[in-house]
């Protein structure tokens, strides 16, 4: 057999090699650069089902939580809802009604409506808050009052809610977060 | 009316969309502490729950239990609220005058809603 010979024999004997190791690796061969599917995570609990209904469970969304301070009078939510019930008429009922576990809300003074919360991180850890006063307990004892209350606000699906961080009796401007606008010099 | 779905947590709803079986233990701490409560149905819907007026006037005239405060210690299970519907200015408002739990949300094992404390 010639020099050339050899060489087509070399050849063929390598594409063969190539071959048998192509074969060998199987399914398990993956594009360089890829990573491995990771084990199933061992777990003691099963994973949650969906919440009935068609919706994922706790499926995270965008947080639409924005700091707001606004002007209004806390009102009684349910009789405000309905029967459209305000001011210092309907105070006595209104205490009683927030003191028997009915929502309180702010009537702004551009006619927007808000359900009051509890800030969530004293809801989560009440006892770290102890010694600091509660504002949204202020606001039970201020049905029927005007108030400058700020706090954080979000909405969905047509609730609105605030978190109260601070409410106090309105006096003066009506509360902003923007500047007052700076008066020209004269 | 009556209406079935999941009892929300209407804070952590509002501002992060947070429901169902994973949010179940924040749900349940915030409600206890005074969160704003609120029913999601099938279609999405949802309605913020209110103590019966009644109930709420003068407590002491009315037996247990309080199927309102039953809510409170059910987050994120599916029940069934009947009560009186209120709207205004877009706020869907059940008043809760009876409540139970809906047909089995959990796998077998899995406990349901306890008894409520109040």
């Amino acid at each position: 057999m010639n020099r050339f010979g050899w060489k087509m024999v070399g050849r063929i004997l390598a594409a063969f090699l190539l071959l048998a190791i192509a074969l060998g690796a199987g399914p398990q061969a993956r594009v360089k650069g890829s990573q491995p599917a990771a084990p199933p995570a061992k777990s003691s609990q099963p994973a949650a089902p969906p919440a009935k209904g068609g919706q994922p469970a706790a499926a995270p969304e965008t947080s639409n939580r924005h700091y707001v301070m606004v002007r209004g009078e806390i009102v009684d939510y349910y009789c405000y809802i309905e029967k459209g019930y305000t001011g210092q008429f309907h105070k006595a009922c209104g205490l009683r009604c927030v003191a028997g576990d009915i929502c309180m809300g702010i009537l702004t003074t551009d006619g927007a409506l808000y359900m009051l919360s509890v800030n969530h991180l004293r809801a989560m850890d009440p006892l770290a808050f102890k010694t600091i006063p509660d504002p949204f307990t202020t606001c039970r004892g201020w049905i029927a009052e005007t108030v400058d209350l700020s706090g954080f606000a979000m909405e969905r699906k047509g609730q609105k809610i605030i978190e109260v961080m601070d409410v106090k009796k309105a006096s003066g401007a009506p509360p902003s977060l923007t500047p007052p606008p700076v008066a020209p010099r004269s | 009316m009556t209406v079935t779905g999941e009892i929300l947590d209407m804070g952590c709803f509002t501002s992060h969309g947070l429901r169902g079986t994973v949010h179940r233990p924040c749900a349940t701490q915030c409600l206890a502490v005074g969160v704003p409560m609120g029913l999601i149905t099938a279609d999405s819907t949802v309605y913020t729950l209110t103590e019966n007026h009644d109930r709420a006037m003068a407590p002491s005239n009315f037996p247990p239990p309080n199927p309102y405060a039953q809510c409170r210690s059910w987050a994120s299970f599916q029940i069934e609220v009947s009560g009186f519907l209120w709207e205004r200015k877009g706020v869907k408002y059940l008043e809760v005058l009876a409540a139970k739990p809906a047909a089995p949300a959990e796998p077998p094992g899995t406990p349901g809603p306890a008894p409520a404390k109040r």
